[in-house]
């Protein structure tokens, strides 16, 4: 067992007018991750400290938070990988709802805008739709995204525009623009070519330095901006 | 690390600021070259171009030119889909160059030659 101190951003929007930190010493194993910390907290210390937790293994994305500066999972980093102080704030650019969880509506909201489903224009099979392997590797690390929020919420552009789709969204419309079994391409690419679509995305990195699956989410929209000038400037046929 | 620091967030700050000096940087460039028609004028600029503020002036434009235009490659190379995982090398890549070009470009400059 080993002491870690943990430093969290709290708010309770009935008491405080502002947002405070509160410092926590809590006992952890080599192996225990920020969130069994978080949970320790909770059930031992402070009753009322508020976050957000479900699956616990890097799969639901609940637990995105901004740790020592940088969004990440609590569920996916260990607590002996922290140096000194561990800094814990919810993630930046939502509205905050109480201490690390965060008004998630806003992201939804994007992603909702792409249409974040299969539009298949052919009568349904009895089963499945089926996929060549190729095809789905095509779009094999953009279906990974667990949508926890890290991407968007890092990403200056979406700092300074809370219009911009944001790089969850784009993502996700790529997972289904590339998609071959998908009928809806080209009005997807109407819903993100607009001005606060893919055209707001820098290259800054950010979204990449942080997604905690790994996803090279730039190089993705970078793939979508090649389609939209072929597709708009070229009009040649996609893939 | 916070995200501000990353290697990206940097290069694209660098990016916007040098191409907002270097679109600055226009009018005045321009200024200059109207006086052209007149040699009398044209020569006493030319002879201010000795003073050291605009020897420093001119070394602070090489930089900005070999910044924004050596991002501006790394930023078409991405935009390419080449190299797309290592945009943080390519970076570097053009630090290094870029510090050589200007290590380079200085000597004319401080050499006193026009």
């Amino acid at each position: 067992m080993k002491t870690f101190n943990f430093k969290i951003k709290r708010l309770d929007p009935e008491k405080d007018r502002a947002p405070c930190w509160q410092e926590f010493t809590v006992e952890l194993e080599q192996t225990e991750r920020l969130l069994d910390g978080l949970i320790r907290i909770k059930d031992s210390i402070d009753g009322s400290l508020t976050f957000r937790r479900s699956c616990a293994h890097g799969i639901c994305g609940s637990c995105a938070m901004k740790i020592n500066g940088r969004n990440g999972l609590a569920c996916q980093t260990l607590a002996q990988e922290m140096p000194g102080t561990i800094t814990l704030e919810p993630l930046g650019a939502y509205p905050v709802i109480k201490d690390l969880v965060v008004d998630m509506t806003p992201f939804f909201d994007k992603n909702e805008k792409v249409m974040p489903y299969l539009v298949n224009n052919a009568p349904p099979p009895e089963r499945e739709r089926l996929q060549d392997p190729e095809d789905q590797h095509k779009i094999l690390d953009s279906i990974t995204c667990i949508m926890c929020g890290s991407c968007t919420s890092s990403c200056p552009g979406y700092w300074v525009n809370r219009a911009y789709l944001g790089p969850s969204a784009l993502l996700k419309a790529y997972r289904f623009m590339f998609d071959t079994r998908d009928d809806a391409s080209g009005e997807r690419l109407e819903k993100i070519i607009g001005n606060n679509g893919l055209w707001r995305c820098h290259s800054i990195y950010n979204c990449v330095e942080v997604c905690p699956k790994e996803i090279d989410i730039t190089g993705h929209l970078l793939k979508l901006k090649r389609l939209a000038v072929r597709e708009k400037l070229f009009r040649k046929k996609k893939r | 690390m916070r995200h501000r620091c990353n290697t990206g967030f940097a290069a694209w700050l660098i990016h916007r600021i040098s191409g907002l000096l270097l679109a600055l940087y226009i009018f005045p460039h321009l200024y200059v070259l109207s006086l052209l028609s007149d040699p009398q004028e044209f020569a006493s600029i030319i002879k201010a171009m000795d003073n050291p503020l605009v020897k420093a002036g001119e070394a602070l434009l090489l930089l900005l030119v070999i910044v924004h235009s050596l991002n501006g490659v790394r930023l078409t190379l991405l935009d390419a889909g080449i190299a797309t995982k290592h945009q943080r090398l390519l970076f570097r890549i053009a630090a290094v160059a870029g510090g050589l070009l200007f290590l380079l470009g200085l000597s004319p400059i401080t050499g006193g030659g026009h």
